[in-house]
């Protein structure tokens, strides 16, 4: 309810600075016309279709990031030969920002679909990599030999100790990782044209449509904090709940 | 029958060679209650570790009714200093965990666990996550894991040296009760040695690395023990001795060339002033 209040009153400043005119409307755009436009373009259905694209990409890279990333990660962890040899090459790519591949995915894939997912897909895929491995190398040994004691071995230690001892380290891996894919899509749509939200912004900017750049940023917020809110932070509050850790 | 055979440890740390555990033979027989006391970091707990087949020895043989221990297994349960529980499930599926492992069908496997929570009389608690357990409590639940499996053999590696002392008072009486009723045979590791007289039927003194037994005590007293009784005192004062100068061999060898073991002596009462306050 504090809250509630507090972004009221932010919109009302907004509101009240959009008043005094000390630019003109079509570089600072009131709240009013922000909400007007996002509802237009809600309405008919522009925003939806650029939304649904958007997403699209971004679980097609994520997806194909989970999946390697959680491979490699496992490989890494077990085998020591690939972790020396692959683990300074994975955090050294952990430090690229993913648009830098832009110019060579473009050079290899054209301003094309699967540009745009490489992107997401290397912006997600580190992290993921990473707190896999060291998810799974942090397990407290105690435990691995407590199980090893009562009969568990091999994939069955695995799948029973292992993976769900390494969840909580592994999910914040995912998390981060979809806050790096959120951000590498929106670089991606921006400098390659296709249907998306970064492509609704470029056009907006062309044709000076200030309110309409802002409904895209306040439905990109939106969206990427939703996801983040409902479905990792949530996770990651169940399983610190269960095991007690204190809340981050 | 667990029986040891010139067992023998080397650890590489630093680089140099260190001897944990020199040639040690042992035999326990069915339904004992065995405590091994020896000063810390004597190897007591590596040679637990080598009988639960955690580890391996460099040279001899442990048997288990004449079956070689190559590795771990349910006939060996440990209960570790920390509880070692699954901090993802419930105390009742940390419970059911071996049994589970051992491909026990889900209906006796969650009977089986109630059955041993109530043992441990923490039937209350089956749905707790072990965080919301006391320490004590999660002892308990790690004791009804470990008793779940029918163990041949439990091996106990300091399980209440990190417990305060009302609770680890308390823990006692119930591990000799539950020992009176299943008559598993108990590995009990510690360096208390008033809870090993407590709970043993014998008690292996360990030397300072590399371990070797030093000195063996048998006490013949009936179950529950009161340790203020004369005899049980007078075993507890010798093993003390004898624990005492491997705890200075271990100081000597750590602390500075100038330390020596000060025996109990009269030392003046604080209040001594020559009458100065008249």
């Amino acid at each position: 309810m504090k809250r509630l209040g507090f972004y009221l009153l932010l919109i009302v400043i907004w509101e009240a600075i959009y008043r005094l005119s000390l630019w003109p409307p079509y570089l600072f755009p009131g709240p009013l016309e922000v909400a007007s436009s996002l509802a237009r373009g809600l309405a008919d259905g522009s925003l939806l279709l650029a939304v649904a694209a958007s997403f699209r990409r971004l679980a097609v890279g994520y997806g194909l990031a989970l999946a390697v990333g959680l491979s490699l990660g496992l490989l890494l962890a077990r085998n020591r030969t690939a972790d020396e040899l692959l683990g300074p090459l994975v955090s050294g790519m952990q430090a690229i920002p993913s648009i830098a591949w832009l110019p060579l995915t473009v050079l290899w894939m054209g301003l094309s679909e699967a540009s745009i997912i490489t992107i997401v897909f290397l912006g997600a895929v580190w992290s993921i990599v990473v707190n896999t491995q060291a998810g799974i190398r942090n397990v407290p040994p105690l435990w691995i030999r407590a199980a090893r004691t009562m009969g568990a071995k091999g994939s069955r230690l695995f799948t029973a100790v292992v993976l769900p001892a390494a969840l909580p380290q592994m999910l914040s891996g995912w998390r981060l990782a979809w806050a790096f894919s959120w951000r590498s899509l929106m670089a991606g749509e921006l400098l390659s044209p296709g249907r998306g939200l970064g492509e609704v912004l470029i056009v907006s900017r062309n044709v000076n449509d200030m309110a309409a750049v802002l409904a895209v940023i306040v439905i990109i917020g939106v969206f990427g904090s939703l996801v983040d809110n409902l479905l990792f932070q949530r996770a990651e509050e169940q399983t610190r709940r269960k095991w007690g850790l204190a809340p981050a | 029958m667990l029986r040891l055979e010139g067992i023998t440890k080397t650890f590489a740390s630093n680089g140099r060679r260190v001897q944990a555990i020199s040639p040690l033979s042992l035999e326990v027989r069915e339904g004992q209650f065995v405590s091994l006391v020896g000063p810390s970091g004597c190897g007591k707990s590596t040679l637990l570790n080598i009988i639960a087949g955690l580890d391996r020895a460099d040279a001899g043989t442990v048997t288990l009714d004449g079956r070689p221990v190559t590795g771990p297994g349910v006939d060996r349960v440990v209960v570790f200093q920390e509880a070692a529980l699954f901090p993802w499930l419930t105390a009742q599926k940390n419970v059911e965990f071996g049994l589970k492992m051992a491909g026990v069908p889900r209906e006796e496997r969650s009977v089986r666990a109630r059955q041993f929570l109530k043992m441990v009389h923490l039937s209350r608690f089956a749905d707790a996550y072990p965080h919301e357990l006391s320490g004590g409590m999660r002892q308990r639940v790690a004791i009804a894991r470990a008793l779940a499996m029918d163990p041949r053999l439990l091996l106990m590696d300091e399980p209440f040296a990190a417990l305060d002392a009302q609770t680890r008072a308390l823990l006692h009486e119930e591990v000799t009760a539950i020992w009176a009723e299943t008559r598993k045979t108990v590995i009990f590791v510690t360096h208390n040695v008033r809870e090993a007289v407590y709970l043993s039927d014998r008690i292996l003194v360990l030397s300072a690395r590399p371990a070797s037994i030093k000195q063996e005590f048998r006490i013949p007293a009936g179950r529950p023990r009161d340790l203020t009784e004369p005899g049980l005192a007078y075993i507890e004062k010798q093993i003390m001795e004898s624990l005492r100068v491997e705890i200075d061999r271990v100081a000597q060898a750590e602390l500075d060339s100038d330390w020596v073991h000060e025996t109990a002596r009269l030392l003046p009462p604080p209040d001594r002033n020559l009458g100065s306050d008249i």
